[in-house]
């Protein structure tokens, strides 16, 4: 499970406090297991789906702040990734394959879906309550105050759906799962220069969206 | 591009909150499983052709075969029986005795003669013997028994012996 806990002050490149476990895997033991799993071996794929499932589901549940989308889609992104298992010539790690699957198959859902959104989120945990960065948000003298932190969660969820696909998924991918614009630029098959810019525009409108919960 | 870290200091706090918004617990554990499960229930003509992208046709068969048996029995089975009809059309066309002038008849013999021929510019003499209606003609008593030498003597070849 993510540890949200620490977090210090962001550096661009690098979010400090990155949680989110490095992408980097034994280069040999991913091989092998992929190995194994095209000659359909379950055990293999099962352990590789074990390996990446939480950071694959936690993209697809922010891309779409809907619990059961995100479990169907990352269901659906891991299958699909073991049918086309032929196609991955190993040139990218299997971590940057599959999120690649998991991000096209979820800005196409959210493409067809886009008029009947709907929001279906995750409880927080209750360690939200004692991070000093969020005791510290609602405690100062703001309207947030007024919010207990689910309904701020909600308001946050609300303020991403505005967002563009793309602007979403950078801000999620870099401010959220902690991933670097090295990794981003990757995943997204962009040059580092457009994360930036995506990241710092997705910023700009989110800074808007929730004004009145920043002052 | 850069922003100043400060100035989005504020929302990368509360982007913090998304953090801790989490799947029921134990949701994880079920996750791997159910896609497992999905994986094992895929239908069987959906795996074949999978495999078949993935290893080849001749891979696909074999893990066919492998995984289940009573399709390889099938296939065997077909398999000799294709072997058993064609065989009788033969032994039907043998027993009428139609086989060897229908043979000698064949595009085959046509072909050996434009050989010859292509071979008599080269010095090589590779006449042909006309088969005699009554000579059997099988896979161990060829068409061309009855010229056994030519093309060695046309050659000055000789025999060597390697028994000292």
């Amino acid at each position: 499970m993510i540890d949200p806990a620490s977090g210090k002050s962001s550096a661009d490149s690098k979010p400090a406090g990155r949680e989110t476990p490095s992408p980097e895997v034994p280069e040999v033991a991913e091989k092998d297991l992929v190995e194994g799993a095209r000659r359909g071996d379950m055990a293999s794929y099962d352990a590789l789906v074990r390996r990446y499932q939480e950071r694959i589901y936690a993209t697809v549940y922010h891309m779409t702040s809907n619990h059961e989308d995100a479990n169907d889609l990352t269901q659906e992104s891991f299958i699909k990734a073991f049918q086309a298992l032929k196609s991955f010539k190993g040139g990218s790690s299997f971590y940057t394959w599959i999120y690649r699957i998991a991000v096209n198959k979820t800005i196409n859902f959210l493409k067809q879906r886009k008029n009947h959104a709907s929001m279906s989120l995750n409880d927080l945990d209750f360690n939200a309550e004692h991070d000093p960065d969020l005791v510290a948000l609602i405690s100062d003298n703001t309207p947030r105050r007024d919010l207990g932190l689910s309904e701020l969660a909600e308001k946050l969820n609300g303020a991403m759906q505005k967002l563009s696909e793309h602007h979403r998924l950078v801000v999620t991918l870099h401010d959220v799962q902690g991933l670097s614009h090295e990794d981003i630029a990757k995943i997204m098959d962009c040059n580092v220069g457009t994360v930036r810019s995506r990241l710092f525009y997705a910023r700009q409108q989110l800074q808007a969206y929730l004004s009145d919960y920043l002052k | 591009m850069n922003s100043a870290p400060e100035e989005f200091e504020n929302l990368r706090k509360l982007l913090k909150l998304k953090r801790y918004e989490q799947p029921p617990p134990g949701y994880f554990d079920r996750l791997s499983d159910r896609i497992a499960t999905r994986l094992e229930q895929e239908p069987e003509s959906a795996r074949i052709a999978r495999h078949a992208a993935n290893w080849g046709w001749l891979d696909a068969l074999r893990r066919v075969f492998t995984e289940n048996p009573i399709s390889a029995g099938i296939f065997a089975a077909c398999g000799v029986l294709m072997v058993v009809v064609s065989n009788s059309q033969y032994l039907d066309k043998y027993i009428a005795g139609g086989l060897a002038p229908s043979l000698a008849a064949a595009p085959g013999a046509a072909v050996s003669h434009d050989l010859a021929d292509n071979n008599m510019h080269h010095g090589l003499a590779l006449a042909p013997q006309p088969v005699a209606a009554d000579v059997m003609v099988s896979s161990v008593n060829p068409v061309f028994m009855n010229a056994p030498d030519s093309l060695l003597s046309s050659l000055n070849a000789q025999t060597v012996s390697y028994n000292h």
